[in-house]
């Protein structure tokens, strides 16, 4: 206490202080997210899917060890147990600013699909090859998993 | 060589022929008209003919104006009569005096990208029974494949277009949109630069420099490929050298030896390779193996020349050495313990370390695809990365965590670069973590050796002890035979070494070699005659500019550099700091100084400068006059030179009064009606 006082008298000029922008992952930049969103919306049936399998789907295409997992569950050659299910609360924040750029809608406050702005928003992020291995590993398996298959999984059954 | 000996303007339209005839004699041509009477349509047809309108803009579009491609307007009753069909055609001679007449439709039913060649005269002399082929431009290979028209132009001109390296990495001819620039220059874009307005659309390495060493005819491009080629053999011997020294250093680590003063990197002194030597551990500290070999060889002459003794001479001082021996036996096994530790310690943070670096890649990636999103293109990057809330307008963080969390969040070039640095920072741990395995592995390699050694001589000791007391000493006998061995291995492991270093010695000399051929080549790019043509140029530049009446600075300061081959001054290019009036000077002098060196001096120029409304109206009348002199000096019968001007009629005519030339004088449209034609 002695010492902060010391230190605090010889204080005496002014001072600043800069702000230090803070770095964050890449998956959390709103451009990122918002663009695995729609291709994860790309790659499911009819191009809308359920607000579970968003998120299922959103969580396990964000690592490469995550997506090599999920491809061996599917090819059951392992068991739903070892699959990481997360919610991920940027995926609704994402959600939420795609819906008010009119690049998605939302079905029934359960689903969401893409709009034609989204579609073409889509194809602008395949021709420049940008997420590359989420994209492939969506096409790979978007298909694959339907809404039951995610059902299954959540509840540790088998599929 | 190319003289360009007449070009014609036709149009079939609804009000009849209309079009335009220019012939040119050859040397100093003034062609005169009005503002707006069809000049630069004339100069551009010329260049549309050859296939060459990449050169103006790199899209693929007919440079002619409406009189070529949408009506006429009949000079004297005022109306306008659509196009029916129109062509543009220009008869070409070379340096052994062939002509060529080439002809390409502007409207019409046929493919624009085709070009008619016939092999003769027919403009100036009419129809005759030449041969007729067609060639095509515009598309790809045009400059390579036989049926292209650019290369039958390069071939015409006798230019051997040289290879030159892509920004792709990859290799094209240097195409003569990328030349002509240096001698035609065209109204719109042409004066703006120095050398010249040469298109980059084809996306080749400095394509300026490239352009005008060609037109230049300099060394220096022969020289830059055999420096390439040299290059690359020197980087394919330093990953020789680097896999020869990994082979030694695998071979000295497979027998718990290390490599002491070996040259890492390629050198070309023979003795500092063979300077290189054996190390073993003894105690803690790292010794000569010849030292060592020696000293084993010492020791197995004295058991050699001494007789086997009996187990009952020997027992009592087993005893003491076998309890000594099982005491350092031991302690080797409690040090090895450690070391193994050490070694499962950094293999763990070893693989810590590769996957954090494989985050940081996944990191590192997901920002750059970020970062391109965030540049995409205007409409779509508002609505995949929106500054503003789309709802309600208000300004917003770039993260997809909860607003407001985060003070200010990093733009994304920054955190790539912090992402950039960590990696470089646990890369450089990785490699620590290999190195110090690496060590580990060769302490293990050399305690075990000393264990396994050790055990074997307390198994002889023992079984001496447990002898009969007549027998001869197994402990006496084993040590001899683990001598023998050793030295055995040992001189092998040296032998293999040295075959090693002499291979390595091979190398040594193969880069000694190559040293030799880089200081062989010239330091300075250009060689003698490329600089004595520069300081042609120069002097060139530096006469004319004189006559001109530039006044920036003394002409004498002017300098043209030895590297990208623009003007200076005091060795800085020059820019702004011109007037208006000096820089178009400049330009004069310069592209008329490119013709001016090719006399006396090899070059690829043409013989053939054309000026498209040279700006006099930004220069002084006293230039102009000069130009016209300058340009007259410089033909002088050996060159063509065309300047199309619209300068008040009576000057020019002044200027003109002591000098040689054609003077083509055009009074209103120069595209007219035509009664009468010879077309073919």
């Amino acid at each position: 206490m002695e010492e902060a006082n010391r230190i605090r008298s010889k204080l005496t000029g002014e001072y600043s202080v800069t702000e230090r922008p803070e770095p964050i992952a890449g998956d959390l930049r709103l451009g990122w997210g918002v663009s695995l969103l729609l291709l994860v919306l790309a790659s499911s049936r009819g191009q809308r899917c359920s607000l579970q399998k968003i998120h299922f789907l959103a969580h396990l295409s964000r690592t490469a060890k995550s997506r090599q997992q999920m491809r061996e569950v599917l090819a059951r050659s392992r068991g739903p147990v070892d699959l990481s299910v997360r919610i991920e609360p940027w995926v609704n924040r994402a959600a939420a600013f795609a819906a008010a750029s009119g690049i998605v809608d939302f079905r029934d406050g359960k689903a969401l699909a893409l709009s034609a702005e989204g579609k073409k928003a889509v194809a602008a992020i395949r021709k420049a090859n940008l997420l590359e291995d989420e994209s492939s590993f969506l096409e790979d398996i978007g298909k694959l998993t339907t809404e039951q298959v995610v059902e299954r999984i959540m509840k540790m059954e088998a599929f | 060589m190319l003289r360009i000996r007449h070009i014609r303007l036709r149009a079939d339209t609804t009000g009849g022929l209309y079009g335009t005839d220019v012939r040119l004699d050859g040397g100093l041509t003034v062609l005169h008209a009005p503002n707006t009477s069809g000049k630069s349509t004339v100069l551009h047809a010329l260049l549309y003919a050859l296939g060459l309108e990449q050169m103006l803009s790199p899209r693929r579009e007919i440079p002619l104006s409406y009189a070529m491609r949408e009506y006429v307007q009949n000079p004297a009753t005022g109306v306008e009569h659509k196009i029916l069909e129109s062509y543009v055609a220009v008869e070409i001679e070379n340096a052994s005096g062939q002509r060529m007449t080439v002809r390409r439709n502007v409207i019409a039913e046929g493919d624009r990208r085709l070009i008619s060649v016939v092999g003769g005269p027919e403009l100036t002399q009419g129809p005759g029974d030449y041969a007729r082929r067609d060639y095509f431009v515009m598309d790809a290979g045009g400059a390579q494949r036989e049926a292209g028209f650019h290369r039958l132009l390069a071939d015409f001109m006798g230019w051997n277009l040289p290879t030159v390296k892509r920004f792709d990495g990859g290799d094209c001819p240097l195409y003569v949109e990328t030349l002509f620039p240096l001698f035609f220059v065209e109204q719109k874009v042409g004066w703006t630069a120095i050398p010249g307005a040469i298109p980059t659309q084809f996306r080749i390495r400095e394509v300026h420099r490239r352009s005008v060493e060609f037109l230049m005819d300099f060394d220096t491009h022969e020289m830059e490929l055999r420096r390439q080629d040299l290059d690359l053999r020197m980087s394919a011997a330093r990953t020789d050298w680097a896999k020869s020294v990994d082979a030694i250093v695998a071979l000295a680590t497979a027998s718990g030896l290390r490599v002491a003063r070996l040259p890492m990197v390629p050198t070309a002194i023979g003795s500092d390779v063979e300077s290189a030597y054996l190390e073993f551990p003894q105690e803690g500290k790292w010794l000569r193996l010849q030292a060592r070999i020696a000293a084993l060889a010492e020791q197995l002459e004295t058991l050699q020349s001494d007789s086997i003794p009996e187990v009952e001479g020997v027992v009592v001082g087993a005893a003491a050495e076998a309890e000594a021996l099982s005491a350092e036996i031991l302690t080797l096994n409690t040090e090895r313990s450690t070391i193994f530790r050490d070694r499962q310690a950094e293999i763990v943070q070893q693989a810590s370390t590769e996957r954090r670096i494989a985050q940081l890649d996944e990191d590192l990636q997901k920002n750059k695809d970020a970062l391109k999103l965030q540049n995409f293109g205007s409409k779509l990057s508002r609505e995949l990365n929106p500054n503003h809330c789309p709802t309600c307008e208000q300004a917003i963080d770039q993260s997809l965590l909860p607003q407001g969390m985060l003070e200010t969040v990093m733009s994304i070039e920054d955190n790539i670069e912090y992402l950039g640095a960590q990696r470089k920072v646990f890369k450089r741990l990785a490699d620590r973590s290999v190195a110090i395995i690496r060590e580990l592995d060769l302490e293990l390699m050399s305690t075990g050796e000393e264990v396994r050694s050790k055990s074997a001589r307390l198994r002889a000791l023992k079984s001496d002890l447990i002898a009969p007391s007549h027998a001869a000493s197994a402990a006496f006998i084993e040590e001899r035979l683990r001598l023998e061995q050793e030295l055995v291995r040992l001189g092998d492991t040296v032998e293999r070494f040295e075959q090693q270093l002499n291979s390595l010695n091979e190398q040594a000399r193969v880069w000694r070699d190559m040293l030799a051929e880089r200081t062989k080549l010239p330091d300075a790019r250009l060689s003698d005659e490329d600089v004595a043509k520069l300081s042609k140029l120069e002097t060139s530049i530096r006469s004319q500019l004189v006559r001109y009446g530039f006044g920036t600075f003394p002409a004498k300061d002017l300098t043209v550099s030895r590297d990208s081959y623009r003007p200076e001054k005091e060795g800085f290019e020059i820019g702004f700091e011109l007037s208006a009036s000096d820089s178009v000077r400049l330009k004069w002098a310069y592209q008329l100084g490119l013709l001016d060196v090719s006399h006396g001096s090899e070059t690829n120029h043409p013989g053939l400068v054309v000026f498209d409304e040279p700006r006099q109206q930004e220069a002084a009348e006293a230039s102009v006059a000069g130009l016209l002199s300058e340009a007259s000096r410089i033909a002088n019968g050996r060159s063509q030179i065309l300047i199309a001007t619209s300068e008040d009629l009576s000057k020019v005519k002044g200027f003109l009064e002591r000098i040689e030339c054609q003077l083509l004088v055009f009074d209103g449209k120069m595209i007219s009606p035509i009664s009468d034609d010879a077309d073919y």
